[in-house]
């Protein structure tokens, strides 16, 4: 919400400076978002001149302003559209800086000039149009419709209100009506959200007095109206009209219209705009109707299409509705006293917020409803003329007093704070409580009997008057206890992210966020559920969002981490988060990327991947006991593999499928490593057995096996390490392919490692188990290379 | 009384012999002459054999005297020239200590979780333990269980994105786990659960998916004050020492009082950097909690927030994507104890 300074203080008598006043409206929990004080030029030489003529000049569109200041009358010929007889402006006198410029004597159009009535822009004052601000205060509709906040039109020259002195110091008024605040009011303060309501917040904290001129009452003698009221909804509780026959609509005076734009709303029409007027400063909302179109009201629940003033058609389901004719009118609260819980749904379902929205939601003062009408009714007529009937209206004018009772014993237990009872009572009555006699029982326990203030919606429990004895006392009178508890450790579930991400940092893996949004080009396309991991669901892959803000982006949220790091073309990173193949199944995976430099050293990526999985596996504690090709489709069918437990997949590694790099738009081979970390089962056991040291130095020998193509190094390895109990090890540290070999076949060549257990070995008994690994070879058709 | 007198001429002989001598060679040269087989304290020592009884121990102790100090003179001058033999090799051999090991890539951690695992380890070692709950959340556990009523206005703050077909949505705040956390484990309770929250809004300082931890303590005798306590310890141990803080009154639906927590650095403005307040009885009843004997405090901070706070980080947006030279700049090394 936004209010200028000069506003502020038609309601509120301070001395308090602009910062001061923000001060207390942030102790108070009325949070200042901006505070904008604009800087004057030097004051020397301008004055305050009233507009005593002014005459068009013929064939121009200029006029002739004898002006009337502290120093004299002053001739001025001005081209200002806006100058007008007995307005107020800002006269720079002769010698005066204005910008670059002195003011000096000259003929225009053949007539002398003694001076310049300034404008907004010539003072240095124009407000710049930036680009919206950054931070959007969501819950603030006036941004949304008024950008500008500027008191004084774009174009003419500075109208200043008719209340200022020829004395006075010349921008004083002026700044007033340009220092503007803008404040965040939150959902349970409905009475702050007018400028009135924020005078009085200040008075209560002790920052000024608040004024506020006597409501008028429409004279007993106004003839009787002829329309009817009748409620038929349960959501309104007070609904009253005023009939005014004869009204000339008019735009509003200036200063009205200065007024709403020191609030960030435009002018509309006069009636319009006082009735806008009471909603921005007193948080009353009004509405105008054409009597024309109006018959006898009705309040109802409706359901049906209904066109508001905005022109726009709104379809209604069993929402409060403002009928005449059987014609909906307007919806209750949104678009014309209503139930708040009733106009909040309807803005919100309709995702229409309005002034009036924004006010009936955090809760208007039923109780002045009526006094408002009178007084609005009143002004209107004032401006526009028309006869004004009397009210009419159903419901009750004042609901019954609201009344809690509070202790100090509960402001200590919530608080921490020790206050006696009259403490207490002097704080709320301050705050426009009103402190009933109690019993006697009460009394001797300090209890309070309170009657809190209609506007205050919020205080309905005694806590929330703890809650405002508080804020009225200042946090700052609460003294921290000191907070010792025996401390905690890092839980398993926890731990395992933590182990995780430094096993992937450690493969020279950076890591990346991303969102857990799945770009919806990828939208289930990666097959994730056919994995088998939530047999039995149908549908998609991924689970879709309702109301995405990013269609391309953000529609669907993710069930891989591997598209994810694909679309953002990350090489060399990880990222650990979650997945989810169906709203009910959120997992966390741990998932890298590298992406090849070159198509020959694909393959070594390719390795390093598994190496990440692996690595990852081994310090988690968590031991793969299956390898194999995978059939996942986010993988290139021949470069990856699966990682199984208990023949269950938790851990993939490869080259992601060609058609998602080209989808991405990667140009190089992409390889990934995932591990499926809540399907993990940490089997491998950290216990350390005692360690003893080999008596017996291995024996190490070096093999070539010439094997088919169909035969994977691993099957060899296996059969190897079967041969004799004495080989601890088989490590293949060569592949070779090509002449003499013949197409189909390949050479490996491994490093098998003999550990003697009782004695060292004989050349005999070596040759033996050489012997021994030939034979075993033959069991997948390997030779030595050799023969 | 000769032989003594040819002692001291050999004694005077070899210690000018050894101070002259400037290799390792010679050196040797002079221990054969003096100790050898056929050295001339070899000799000597021969010789007083072949001396009576009133001569030999004052003769005896002499001679092992002189043998003792000449040693140890010819020892003492060996290891100075070995000393110099291999300081002189070692001076004609350089490495130009300005190359480097062919880039070395160590991977570094994303800020996010830097700042978290820096905040959880303060948080468990004043008490916390941690609590997680699902992202996907039904309206019970993310609006109306916690106070927030279909038709209260904070839901419009909170941008919800809701799943198609489905009244599920994606929480707003991790507060859902207070609920999910005392429907199973009741009070009392001192825990922290961090993660991952959405809220529908992208702008400059807003992104739709952000980190957020919450706390939440309740016990028989938990005031604001001890609030105000936990939250001070807080920033001095996250932000160092020299820090002020003020709670500000604010409101939460799920808090009453509620109040945001302000720190002001030295010689600059105040930060709003958490929301936080008094357990809400309506969230304690919901839990089956009765609100006259368990009471307690809760809060809520943005990680991204206070990394940003903390490391100087300017731009939010850049939290969540791939810049190398940005993750480089502000990841931490995996070493870094936090």
């Amino acid at each position: 919400m936004r209010f200028s300074l000069a506003l502020l203080k038609q309601y509120l008598a301070t001395q308090k400076s602009p910062k001061e006043i923000c001060q207390i409206l942030d102790n108070g929990g009325i949070e200042v978002e901006e505070l904008s004080i604009p800087t004057p030029p030097n004051s020397k030489g301008f004055e305050i001149a009233k507009i005593v003529t002014a005459k068009p000049i013929e064939g121009t569109k200029l006029k002739l302003c004898k002006a009337q200041s502290k120093s004299g009358i002053h001739s001025i010929v001005c081209g200002a559209a806006n100058a007008t007889e007995g307005m107020f402006a800002i006269l720079a006198t002769l010698g005066t800086r204005v910008g670059d410029i002195t003011i000096a004597k000259r003929k225009i159009q053949g007539i002398v000039s003694e001076g310049m009535l300034c404008s907004l822009e010539e003072l240095g004052l124009a407000e710049k149009h930036n680009a919206p601000k950054n931070n959007t205060q969501k819950d603030n509709p006036q941004k949304h419709n008024a950008q500008k906040n500027n008191a004084q039109k774009d174009d003419g020259i500075v109208s200043l209100p008719p209340n200022v002195k020829l004395e006075d110091e010349p921008f004083k008024a002026l700044l007033e009506s340009l220092t503007m605040f803008e404040v965040a009011i939150t959902p349970n303060r409905g009475d702050c959200a007018s400028v009135y309501g924020i005078a009085r917040e200040i008075a209560a904290a002790g920052g000024g007095k608040l004024s506020m001129k006597k409501l008028r009452k429409i004279a007993k003698t106004a003839p009787p109206s002829p329309m009817k009221i009748n409620i038929d909804s349960p959501n309104c509780s007070f609904f009253g009209a005023v009939l005014i026959k004869g009204v000339t609509n008019l735009t509003s005076p200036p200063s009205l219209q200065q007024s709403l734009a020191q609030m960030g709303m435009s002018s509309i029409n006069a009636a319009v705009d006082i009735t806008n007027y009471f909603s921005g400063a007193f948080c009353r909302p009004l509405h105008c109707y054409d009597a024309n179109k109006i018959k006898d009201i009705k309040i109802t629940e409706k359901s049906s299409s209904f066109e508001a003033l905005d022109g726009n058609q709104y379809k209604l389901t069993q929402d409060t509705a403002v009928e005449s004719d059987g014609k909906i009118a307007a919806l209750a609260g949104v678009i014309a006293m209503f139930n708040k819980a009733a106009v909040a749904r309807a803005s919100r379902k309709l995702n229409l917020h309005t002034e009036s929205s924004y006010r009936f939601e955090r809760g208007v003062d039923h109780n002045e409803a009526l006094d408002m009408l009178h007084e609005a009714a009143l002004q209107i007529a004032h401006h526009c003329g028309g006869e004004v009937h009397s009210p009419v209206y159903e419901g009750k004018t004042k609901l019954p007093p609201r009344r809690i009772k509070l202790g100090p014993k509960l402001v200590e237990r919530v608080g921490g704070v020790k206050l006696t009872s009259s403490q207490i009572s002097q704080m709320l009555q301050k705050s426009g409580s009103l402190i009933h006699s109690h019993n006697t029982l009460d009394k001797t326990q300090g209890i309070l009997n309170v009657e809190v203030p209609s506007y205050r919606h919020d205080i309905r429990e005694p806590t929330v008057l703890v809650s405002e004895v508080l804020r009225l006392r200042g946090l700052d009178a609460i003294k921290s206890q000191p907070f010792n508890h025996p401390s905690q450790n890092l839980d398993a579930f926890t731990r395992l992210e933590y182990i995780a991400k430094r096993a992937f940092a450690n493969r020279s893996l950076q890591e990346i966020v991303t969102w857990s949004f799945v770009p919806t080009l990828f939208a289930n396309k990666a097959g994730d559920k056919a994995e088998g991991k939530t047999e039995g669901k149908t549908g998609g892959d991924n689970v879709e969002i309702a109301n995405p803000i990013n269609k391309e982006q953000m529609a669907f949220l993710r069930s891989n981490l591997v598209l994810n790091l694909l679309e953002q073309e990350a090489d060399e990173m990880f990222e650990l988060g979650p997945v989810w193949l169906d709203p009910s199944l959120e997992q966390r995976h741990i998932a890298s990327i590298r992406l090849s430099t070159n198509q020959n050293t694909s393959q070594n990526t390719l390795y390093e991947a598994k190496q990440d999985v692996l690595h990852c596996l081994e310090v988690l504690g968590a031991a793969p006991t299956q390898l194999a090709q995978t059939s996942r489709a986010l993988y290139h069918p021949g470069l990856s593999g699966e990682f199984r437990q208990n023949k269950k997949a938790v851990a993939y590694f490869g080259m992601v499928h060609p058609k998602f790099q080209r989808a991405a738009n990667v140009s190089k081979p992409a390889f990934c490593a995932e591990i499926l970390l809540d399907e993990l089962s940490l089997n491998a056991s950290l216990k350390k057995e005692p360690f003893q040291q080999l008596k017996f130095q291995p024996v190490e020998r070096d093999f070539a096996f010439v094997v088919s193509e169909q035969v994977s190094a691993g099957e060899l390895v296996d059969v190897l390490l079967t041969a004799n109990q004495l080989i601890t090890a088989v490590n293949v540290f060569d592949v070779y392919r090509g002449k003499p070999l013949s197409q189909n076949e390949k050479s490996l060549a491994l490093k098998v490692t003999i550990q003697p257990q009782h004695k060292t070995l004989t050349s005999e008994e070596i040759e033996q188990i050489t012997t021994e690994l030939v034979t075993a070879a033959t069991k997948v058709k390997a030779k030595l290379r050799n023969e | 009384m000769n032989d003594l007198k040819a002692l001291s001429h050999i004694e005077d002989k070899f210690i000018k012999l050894v101070e002259g001598a400037d290799s390792a060679e010679q050196l040797e040269r002079l221990r054969v002459e003096a100790f050898g087989k056929k050295g001339e304290f070899t000799a000597l020592f021969q010789r007083l054999g072949s001396m009576n009884a009133k001569e030999r121990p004052t003769f005896g102790k002499s001679l092992n005297q002189t043998k003792q100090k000449i040693q140890t003179l010819l020892e003492a001058k060996i290891a100075k020239v070995a000393n110099e033999a291999e300081a002189k090799a070692l001076s004609t051999q350089k490495a130009d200590i300005t190359l480097n090991l062919s880039n070395f890539k160590g991977g570094k951690l994303h800020p996010i979780t830097a700042v978290t695992e820096e905040i959880t380890s303060i948080f468990l070692k004043m008490g916390f333990a941690i609590a997680t709950g699902p992202q996907i959340e039904d309206d019970f556990h993310n609006f109306s269980g916690l106070n927030i009523p279909d038709d209260h206005p904070a839901r419009q703050m909170h941008d919800t994105f809701y799943l198609k077909d489905s009244d599920l949505l994606l929480r707003t705040h991790t507060s859902s786990v207070q609920l999910r956390y005392l429907k199973k484990h009741g009070a009392p309770c001192c825990i922290i659960a961090p993660g991952r929250v959405y809220r529908a809004d992208s702008d400059q300082t807003h992104t739709p998916m952000f980190h957020q931890i919450e706390g939440l303590c309740l016990g028989t005798n938990y005031t604001m004050a001890h609030l105000k306590g936990c939250l001070e310890r807080f920033i001095a141990e996250f932000f160092g020492d020299g820090f002020e803080t003020r709670l500000r009154p604010s409101y939460f639906p799920f808090t009453e009082p509620s109040a945001e927590l302000d720190v002001k650095q030295p010689n600059k403005g105040w930060m709003e950097v958490l929301g936080c307040g008094m357990v809400h009885p309506n969230v304690l009843k919901t839990c089956g909690i009765n609100p006259s004997n368990i009471g307690g405090f809760a809060f809520g901070l943005g990680v991204e927030r206070l990394a940003m706070l903390k490391y100087n980080i300017q731009d939010l947006r850049q939290f969540f994507g791939c810049n190398n030279q940005w993750l480089k700049h502000y990841g931490i090394n995996v070493e870094q104890v936090l």
